[in-house]
């Protein structure tokens, strides 16, 4: 059932993924692909909960980066005398939990407001996430995080050597991307979208509205934690800028810029920044100018496509919200 | 300038007036005036009048023939020329860095959060709270003072998530 929601070109790229190994070198594998895949994982979160629970929320990467923090403290890293070096069968399940638990959390305190409120305290406890985690040594080690975070090597492979980490990558995005898929089509995820598009007539159906947005939080958690800790195993370090705010509004242009309605549509957007990171300044070269401009070129792109594009501001029209669902009631 | 207040004594007993520098005294006053300004011209002036209801109820607004577009590009544009100010005078009067925009973000939105959207002496009160918040904090246990307006924060969204002065829609 699920395999109805899928798009057909989806399945044809999805069959070139898996036959990538053969076409790209190991650094395509990857830099580019690997970190395309785990950023469309945690915009993939951030797309549920816009897309179809309607509340714009910028606290995916603060999740993931809780999670890979649990995973380098819980487990091995370069810093023995805060790591605990607890196995992985016990430390990765307790990231996702902890993650989870946090992002609920967070749900809990945003859910009750709504549109631009909804972002700006999203935002507010990213931040103070930012500032804590720097300036915390005891548990997370301030300002220098921790290194030499790699995957544990189960069933005799080392998963962060190029090609097993490509398909460790695209087997959790391609695990997201289904889940999501089936998520849109249950009595949860339909009456979810009811919520975002009419709140007051689901209340008085009898459905609650806090609860369907609280458990979208949680879901979303689920994911983003995932995608966290794919990115302490790649980046094989966690530090306080993991999620700092250029990297919040990153995975929040990820997600949003272009339009909400497809969950594949992250991935793809991902992969497009990915490649804009990593070859930009070569353009930038080629073309003569400075090589480190290349996030101005980012947002550039990113307010072209907000100003000429209205799809992108109907998925960030939670601001409207209120007078949509005003003028949608009577 | 030397206030009559009594901070400590020296070791002949001769009392150390506490003194305090003119030009905070003179930044709280630009402060409250410009708040006391901006409530007045919010509340009891025609703009004011015409701001309030865009941000009520835009559409109708906008068929009764007003122009929306410009009062709200106007009240942006005056929001920026404040922030340009405070920058300036907290940019002069305090250090400045690559990291800084980042923390006046937060503290401005946590001010917004807790005092309420569309009320401004709700931003006063919010930004009384939190800056006090913060700087006791930051003598009594450095490391964590954000944490104290996080949980400020946190704890004014549990009980009252529109603000404390915030209007109720």
């Amino acid at each position: 059932m699920v395999l109805e929601g899928i798009p057909a070109p989806v399945w044809g790229i999805g069959l070139l993924l898996l036959l990538m190994p053969a076409l790209a070198s190991n650094f395509v594998l990857f830099q580019i692909f690997g970190w395309s895949f785990i950023l469309g994982t945690i915009a993939l979160s951030l797309m549920v909960l816009a897309g179809y629970g309607g509340m714009v929320s910028l606290i995916q990467m603060t999740v993931a980066a809780l999670a890979g923090y649990v995973v380098a403290i819980l487990g091995t890293s370069g810093v023995p005398q805060i790591s605990l070096g607890w196995p992985w069968w016990l430390h990765i399940p307790l990231a996702i939990l902890i993650a989870t638990l946090f992002g609920t959390l967070v749900g809990t305190l945003a859910v009750r407001t709504e549109g631009i409120y909804t972002i700006m305290i999203t935002l507010a406890i990213a931040a103070a996430f930012f500032y804590f985690t720097r300036q915390n040594y005891g548990i997370f080690n301030g300002y220098t995080g921790f290194n030499n975070v790699v995957p544990p090597t189960l069933f005799g492979v080392d998963w962060r050597q190029p090609v097993p980490f490509y398909y460790l990558t695209l087997g959790c995005a391609t695990l997201s991307y289904l889940a999501v898929v089936w998520m849109a089509r249950t009595p949860f995820g339909l009456a979810l979208q009811g919520v975002r598009d009419n709140p007051r007539r689901m209340s008085a159906l009898g459905f609650s509205v806090t609860a369907h947005r609280i458990l979208a939080y949680a879901f979303a958690s689920v994911i983003a934690a995932f995608g966290g800790i794919l990115l302490v195993w790649q980046n094989a370090q966690v530090v306080p800028g993991t999620a700092g705010i250029p990297q919040v509004i990153d995975i929040l242009v990820i997600a949003v810029v272009g339009g909400l309605k497809r969950p594949i549509g992250p991935f793809i957007r991902a992969l497009i920044y990915a490649l804009l990171s990593v070859f930009s300044s070569d353009i930038l070269l080629a073309f003569g100018m400075s090589g480190e401009r290349f996030k101005l070129v980012i947002g550039l792109g990113f307010l072209a496509v907000v100003f000429f594009s209205r799809m992108a501001c109907s998925g960030c029209g939670a601001l409207d919200a209120s007078a949509w669902s005003a003028t949608a009631a009577t | 300038m030397t206030l009559p207040l009594i901070s400590s004594t020296r070791a002949d007993g001769e009392a150390v007036y506490l003194s305090y520098p003119r030009v905070r005294i003179a930044i709280l006053i630009a402060a409250i005036a410009i708040g006391l300004a901006m409530w007045f011209v919010l509340n009891r002036s025609r703009l004011g009048m015409l701001i309030r209801a865009g941000v009520d109820d835009r559409d109708i607004l906008a068929a009764s023939g007003v122009r929306i577009q410009y009062v709200f590009l106007a009240v942006f544009a005056f929001g920026a020329g404040m922030a340009g100010m405070a920058g300036v005078v907290g940019g002069t009067f305090q250090s400045l860095s690559p990291g800084e925009d980042t923390r006046f973000l937060l503290a401005s939105l946590v001010v917004v959060i807790v005092g309420g959207m569309g009320s401004i002496p709700g931003a006063a009160l919010g930004a009384v709270i939190i800056g006090l918040a913060e700087q006791i904090g930051l003598v009594y246990a450095p490391t964590y003072s954000v944490v104290f307006t996080f949980l400020i924060m946190a704890a004014v969204l549990a009980f009252r998530p529109q603000g404390l002065l915030g209007a109720q829609h």
